[in-house]
């Protein structure tokens, strides 16, 4: 039967979406939720909005459907991350990743994350993710010093 | 009845609720210009758990970029501690840059004194004897710490090299290992119940000392060795390890090397190295699948007086790869050499080796010069052709060719791809790949 197969996930605003039972329980969250609790169909998902919960499950759609071809699973993630620069979207998806416990898209958007850091100076790296520096300025130059050896040949961007 | 993945619900209020995010939007729809302001300057990232923080970080190659995180604001100033990830790398060799880099290494060390299970350690740095004491140390902490990974490179020039410290020989939850430039001596029984992959470049070993290690890598699956000099035989007993490099890229010491390889379980092989000085002799490798050839020759006066043993070895080697599916060869050896003398050479190896004709992916790798309008590389490709009965794929790397212009508007390589098509094929089923 399909029923068996699906269930239906239930966003923070209330929003129902089915998916199939395989794709959901790559998430592990979802996997113990299924697990502890075999007679309900539907279950909610407090921390997660609607819009971040549909990314999530096309994501884990996509990634059902690869199976274990990792080549497949990679130009997969390029497409799913195709387009994602919205900061707000990027954190919704890796506090989501983190909840629902999906190691896949959890290191995709922390590595997407990261990427917007690589080789950036401090000053580049608050600017993009609006991180109040609340260094005095002594402060600043004490740590700056101390961890002088880090900072060599970084370039002001 | 909803189709999948779509919305059922068409309540269109948000309400995130989540502790972690400092505010939630209210609506989809009306977003107020306060609140738009506001959103703008929200800082998501600081307001991640430390353990989310720690995991973006891990995505940096450069540990220097985590190091300066501290830097940030003062939440950053210790999130980046608790990294379990140690790779630091001085790449000068001025000694005082290097006794700065060491402090470095032990000062981080024992700031990330929280992480209870270190998975990397990894230093490359110039070594200098007076760093005796801290390398020592800097082990000593991350093997109580159960590292999983270490990567010790120690380059000298001089003869005091680094002696690797005797209670790494007994860390038994080490995953990986690779070593450069140090002394190794085991004076007690290796345990490395848990190596998967050991790589050993530029450590005089000797076939004893080998053994000794083997014997306790009941597990190893990849085992690396480039330039250990000092062996003259290797015994792989382990049907776990099944990939094997051995390359040896001597330069100061110019003598002939010899080494009889015994590996019967091995499956993939890769061998690489200057074919003037170095000898590698398969006496077992009954279950190769997949083989590499490197061979590189310097060009001296004399090459062509040694073209024929030259030639001879690689007869040999060829003769006991025999038995293998996918063969690459990249024997950049020729590449100085006259276009005819060597077609002739090769065309001389075909005669004496009808057997690897039997192979199923032959790839042929940057074996040309631009000079010489894509030979020998064609030539060696014409024969295999004609030859390889049950080839499925030959893959022809000839980028080299154009090094300066873009391969996608360089006619040489559409060229070179015509002529190969033309050529007549023993397996008219073959797929060609010219790239």
């Amino acid at each position: 039967m399909a029923e068996e197969n699906t269930i239906t996930l239930k966003s923070s605003d209330g929003k129902e979406f089915l998916i199939s039972k395989k794709a959901a329980t790559l998430s592990e969250t979802i996997k113990a939720m299924v697990e502890e609790d075999n007679s309900s169909s539907v279950f909610p998902l407090t921390v997660v909005d609607s819009k971040t919960l549909a990314d999530v499950i096309t994501f884990l759609n996509k990634h059902v459907d690869c199976g274990d071809d990792d080549d497949k699973k990679k130009s997969c993630d390029e497409e799913f991350m195709a387009g994602k620069d919205d900061m707000k979207d990027l954190f919704d998806l890796v506090v989501a990743a983190n909840y629902l416990d999906v190691k896949d898209l959890l290191d995709l958007i922390c590595g997407k994350i990261a990427d917007m850091m690589q080789g950036k100076s401090p000053e580049w790296v608050r600017k993009t993710f609006n991180i109040q520096n609340d260094f005095s300025p002594e402060e600043e130059a004490k740590v700056r010093e101390e961890y002088a050896w880090a900072h060599e040949g970084v370039e002001e961007d | 009845m909803a189709k999948e993945g779509e919305s059922v619900d068409d309540d269109s209020d948000y309400d995130t609720g989540f502790g972690l995010i400092h505010k939630s939007v209210k609506s989809n729809t009306t977003i107020s210009k306060e609140e738009e302001e506001e959103e703008i300057e929200e800082d998501r990232l600081s307001a991640l758990p430390d353990s989310l923080i720690v995991h973006i970080l891990s995505f940096l190659d450069d540990i220097k970029d985590v190091i300066k995180t501290c830097l940030l604001s003062k939440r950053w100033q210790f999130i980046w501690t608790d990294t379990s990830e140690i790779d630091l790398c001085e790449n000068s060799f001025d000694f005082y840059r290097n006794r700065i880099f060491v402090d470095w290494v032990g000062r981080m060390l024992s700031m990330c004194g929280n992480v209870i299970q270190l998975n990397k350690f990894s230093v490359d740095f110039w070594y200098d004897e007076c760093f005796y004491s801290d390398v020592n140390l800097w082990v000593n902490i991350a093997v109580n710490r159960k590292v999983k990974d270490v990567s010790l490179i120690c380059h000298t020039l001089k003869k005091n090299l680094y002696e690797m410290p005797q209670m790494l020989y007994s860390h038994t939850s080490l995953a990986s290992l690779t070593i450069c430039s140090c002394a190794m001596a085991p004076r007690v029984a290796v345990e490395w119940v848990s190596l998967k992959s050991l790589s050993i470049n530029q450590v005089k070993l000797s076939s004893c000392v080998m053994e000794n290690i083997l014997a306790g890598c009941p597990i190893l699956e990849v085992l690396n060795l480039t330039t250990c000099r000092g062996l003259k035989r290797l015994k792989i007993c382990s049907p776990n390890l099944t990939t094997l490099l051995i390359e040896d890229w001597e330069v100061y010491d110019r003598q002939k090397y010899t080494l009889d390889i015994f590996a019967p379980y091995v499956r993939d092989l890769t061998i690489s190295g200057y074919v003037e000085t170095t000898q590698f002799r398969l006496r077992d490798i009954s279950s190769v699948v997949r083989a590499s050839l490197h061979f590189y020759e310097e060009i001296t006066q004399n090459w062509t007086n040694r073209l024929p043993i030259t030639m001879s070895y690689m007869r040999q080697l060829l003769e006991s790869l025999k038995h293998v599916k996918e063969l690459e060869l990249g024997p950049q050896c020729i590449e100085k050499h006259d276009t005819e003398e060597l077609a002739a050479t090769y065309l001389n190896i075909k005669s004496n080796l009808d057997l690897i004709f039997h192979m199923k992916t032959i790839t042929i790798n940057s074996f040309t010069e631009s000079v010489h309008d894509g030979e020998p590389m064609l030539t060696l490709a014409q024969i295999l052709l004609n030859s390889a009965r049950v080839l499925e794929n030959m893959v022809i790397y000839a980028e080299d060719l154009f090094d300066y212009l873009p391969p996608y508007i360089s006619p040489g390589l559409a060229e070179i791809s015509k002529t190969v098509i033309t050529f007549p094929r023993a397996s008219p089923e073959a797929v060609i790949v010219v790239c």
